[in-house]
């Protein structure tokens, strides 16, 4: 095992990863930018580097400083966690030549993986069924005619992308030009590259995705599959595993496509394919691969009982797939979890918010798992993904997760930002969900913020009123001097916000 | 309910309420930068809640004519961002969820959309400008 892993990240993927090098006994080298100076990953690590400025692409994304601190901290590894430069092939390379490991994929898998059109490709080869659509990036002139032949509604998708940026649904013609260019800038300002390709649209389809870790010379082992078909502008908020109600033909189709293609790409490391299915016509469709560690890894890690991190950490230090993986269960019985806390305002347009993090209480208990970063006083700004924390339950059934999840969210308090809690909440209380009726047009066909019935009682309604009284009574006393004498300069600010809130 | 609710600051923003023995946890989330708007959490179920702003009260008897009163609404930033694009003029009629402005923040573009039906009578962006959250970015006034 290594003695020394630089963690390329921050927030609570640098903490988990950092738990996971203590667990094994092994030195954490954090790094960080101006900005989180004081935050928890820096002070829960053995080593801390200053990286740069608060803009990522000045620290978190600078691949030549990071690996300076790896060498100057004398890490053995980098892990660089999800985002950021775990997908980089280039950075992957610079570590290999720098005689550092990189905990990931090979730069070769790593090129391949990224490029979705040549992944694509490689789906093709072994058989595995892709979403019709274009196979080279299309340009304005030839974009009418292939957007034709593949049929409306389409989506148009970024090249380099993932994670929904540069991606435009298009559902006629005319909308076809006009999309085109948002998707080709929007793709170029996140991943520096504008081009972009044509899918054909799924409707209402489930997004599934196989677990799986390689050996990097052609063996593949899945840890079965999660569900994460509740997304809003194709980002997940909540992922389970197994996938609910899903026909044991469909999965084990699922879980031979990704082994497959991982096999044939010589897939080193963790990994996850994704697939959209189809319930209506029972077909299942390649999406995409991501080398890397997944955001929502923890409900895999509940029902198999692997620490993935770990597995990661050991693998990349020359232990052997099946030891690296150890005893695990992919049938245990066990249902698995997560909602997503991001700082964002799911009554707006799901906005991020910023704001100084309040109150901060996250629940515990039985089948309860919270990995965070959060801390009162935190910060939120602007610089990063606004994921906050994630909320992890688990039972002997769905319905055992769900209550433990409904059970914790009424205990979590996060004050100071606006987060995605009040989401969740509505969420473990809807028909919908609990009947496992999913597609990833959940959050479209059934989220009505403006429409949402207050989960409160009569009671609890009456508390929020008490409440109210009194902090009105406090004020009224404090508020001695008649308002109208006084007016600061921040009043016109005020009205302004308040009727920008309208 | 018969007996008087009683309220116990836990901290700052933490109260306990019960009524005779039912007792209830509630935290108090004010809007940042606002005094009058909040939201208390009680045992996780959410309760609105809004005070009467005293000085806004002055700014309406000085003849100062605040949004919805006019008619008017002003659309401000929901977060910190740039201007991608403006896609209406001065005087243009817009419908509600009618596209006013494309703002790009956190690397993802985000359509910003008329709240109601309206014309649109002062542009307060322009393309490529930074906005800060909560900056007023559009006026309509909806003529009623």
């Amino acid at each position: 095992m290594f003695c020394r892993v630089l963690i390329a990240n921050r927030g609570e993927i640098a903490v988990r990863i950092i738990r996971a090098c203590h667990d094994l006994g092994v030195e954490a080298v954090a790094v960080y930018s101006e900005a989180d100076r004081d935050a928890l990953h820096v002070r829960l690590a053995d080593y801390a580097y200053e990286i740069g400025p608060a803009p990522a692409a000045q620290s978190y994304l600078r691949a030549d400083t990071v690996l300076e601190a790896a060498q100057a901290a004398g890490a053995e590894a980098i892990h660089p966690g999800y985002g950021f430069l775990s997908e980089n092939a280039a950075f992957a390379r610079a570590c290999a030549a720098a005689g550092v490991a990189f905990i990931g994929p090979s730069p070769e898998a790593l090129a391949l993986m990224g490029d979705k059109l040549a992944a694509r490709s490689l789906a093709a080869q072994v058989g595995v069924m892709t979403a019709p659509g274009t196979l080279e990036p299309v340009r304005d002139a030839g974009a009418l005619a292939a957007a034709r032949e593949i049929g409306f509604p389409l989506l148009i998708k970024a090249a380099a992308g993932g994670g929904g940026k540069g991606m435009r649904a298009v559902h006629s013609d005319e909308e076809l030009i006009a999309a085109l260019i948002q998707a080709r800038s929007e793709a170029s300002s996140s991943f520096g590259d504008g081009s972009v390709y044509l899918e054909r649209l799924i409707e209402r389809p489930r997004h599934i995705e196989v677990q799986l870790f390689g050996d990097g010379r052609g063996r593949v082992v899945h840890l079965g599959e999660r569900e994460c078909s509740i997304q809003r502008r194709y980002q997940k908020v909540v992922e389970e595993s197994p996938a609910p109600g899903l026909p044991a033909g469909v999965r084990a189709r699922l879980w031979d496509s990704a082994v497959r293609l991982a096999a044939a790409a010589k897939y080193g490391g963790a990994g996850t394919i994704e697939f959209l299915y189809e319930p209506s016509s029972g077909e299942c469709y390649f999406l995409e691969m991501n080398a890397r560690l997944q955001v929502e890894h923890p409900v895999t890690e509940q029902v198999t009982g692997v620490d993935l991190v770990q597995a990661q950490l050991r693998l990349a230090a020359g232990e052997a797939l099946d030891d690296a993986l150890g005893e695990h269960a992919i049938h245990s019985g066990m249902h698995a979890i997560e909602v997503r806390v991001g700082a964002e305002d799911p009554d707006g347009q799901w906005f991020p918010s910023t704001g100084t993090v309040q109150l901060l209480r996250e629940p515990g208990g039985p089948g309860i798992r919270v990995d965070s970063a959060c801390e009162p006083g935190l910060e939120v700004g602007v610089h990063y993904d606004p994921l906050l924390a994630k909320l992890i339950t688990w039972g002997r059934s769905r319905e055992e997760a769900i209550s433990r999840l409904r059970r914790a969210l009424d205990e979590y308090i996060l004050t100071g930002v606006r987060t995605t809690l009040p989401f969740h909440r509505w969420l473990v209380r809807d028909e919908g969900f609990l009947r496992g009726d999913l597609s990833t047009a959940f959050i479209a066909e059934r989220w009505r913020p403006e429409e949402r019935a207050e989960p409160s009682s009569e009671e609890q309604r009456a508390a929020g009123a008490a409440l109210k009284d009194q902090v009105d009574e406090q004020r009224r006393r404090r508020q001695a001097t008649p308002a109208g004498n006084t007016i600061p300069t921040s009043v016109w600010r005020t009205a302004g916000r308040a009727e920008g809130q309208r | 309910m018969s007996a008087a609710p009683e309220v116990r600051s836990i901290r700052p923003g933490l109260y306990r309420v019960t009524v005779g023995n039912r007792s209830w946890e509630v935290a108090l989330d004010m809007e940042p930068g606002e005094e009058t708007i909040g939201v208390a959490f009680v045992d996780g179920a959410t309760v609105p809640v809004r005070w009467e702003d005293p000085r806004r009260r002055s700014l309406v008897a000085a003849g100062v004519s605040l949004g919805a009163r006019s008619g008017s609404v002003t659309i401000a930033a929901p977060m910190p961002g740039k201007i991608v694009s403006v896609a209406v003029e001065t005087g243009a009629m817009v419908e509600r969820g009618q596209t006013v402005i494309v703002l790009e923040a956190m690397k993802m573009e985000s359509a910003i959309a008329a709240p109601h039906a309206g014309t649109v009578t002062d542009i307060l962006v322009a393309v490529g400008q930074p906005v800060q959250q909560r900056q007023a970015m559009l006026r309509i006034d909806s003529g009623v």
